[in-house]
């Protein structure tokens, strides 16, 4: 998104839950107003990004979600997996098998 | 942030309280002015129309079975209580971060011209809730002469 598009919107950074398990990550944000076409989600240099444009309006512009994280080494990056529902964006963030922890019986 | 972050775009957010806190107790006529982005904004929005008024109430993850709209004519209130049930730590599951709002959350507004609450329509779509309400038109609602009997 360009400067231009950017003074189109009001940018708001988007509330989050993120719940940890052993092998996955799941991340959810509240994107209300904004549609699965409407929503970019984007990894770069270990930065996960998302972006999703509402129809929502504040002070006389469309609201722009966007958040930012750093991911850590351990995010299986190839199959992280998105959706939408209810102006909820789901994010799966599957551990990768090295990171994950694994219980060693003692004998 | 565990193992998914090492750090996050919100920056660090320390408890106690706060310089803006003993600022508000000491001058709370100047906080409006002062703080006015740290009041929190209100989900609702209000549009009229020519012939309704349109509110839009968002609130991301909810079924439409959430939601109580009540309207008298010239006010609006909507409540709303998740019936999701709030995922549960347990096991190697826990949270490294918790935002979001699942407690029960109401709103009232003002409407600027008055309503038909009867004729009301809501509909949940995308996390917003949208509720048409028509004019009161002429006509419809026009004033009447009660008669005063001696």
């Amino acid at each position: 998104m360009n400067n231009e598009q950017k003074k189109m919107f009001t940018e708001i950074t988007p509330v989050a839950d993120i719940i940890e398990e052993n092998e996955k990550a799941t991340v959810y944000f509240e994107i209300p107003g904004a549609s699965a076409g409407n929503v970019k989600v984007e990894v770069k240099n270990s930065t996960l990004t998302i972006e999703a444009e509402s129809y929502l309006e504040r002070h006389g512009k469309k609201v722009l979600f966007k958040r930012s994280f750093e991911l850590s080494d351990a995010v299986d990056i190839d199959n992280i997996k998105a959706k939408t529902q209810d102006g909820v964006l789901t994010l799966t963030l599957p551990k990768a098998e090295s990171a994950q922890v694994k219980k060693i019986a003692v004998e | 942030m565990g193992f998914l972050t090492k750090r996050n775009d919100r920056g660090i957010v320390s408890g106690g309280v706060m310089f803006h806190d003993l600022v508000r107790n000491w001058f709370p006529d100047l906080t409006d002015v002062l703080w006015k982005d740290m009041i929190p904004e209100s989900r609702m929005s209000v549009m009229v129309e020519e012939d309704f008024v349109k509110v839009m109430f968002a609130f991301a993850g909810c079924k439409a079975s959430d939601f109580d709209v009540e309207s008298s004519g010239m006010f609006l209130t909507v409540r709303v209580a998740r019936r999701t049930k709030y995922p549960a730590e347990e096991g190697d599951k826990h949270y490294t971060c918790n935002e979001r709002c699942w407690n029960e959350y109401q709103e009232s507004v003002k409407l600027p011209v008055p309503v038909i609450p009867a004729e009301a329509k809501a509909k949940y779509k995308d996390g917003v809730l949208e509720i048409h309400l028509p004019r009161c038109t002429k006509g419809k609602c026009d004033a009447k002469r009660v008669k005063v009997n001696a």
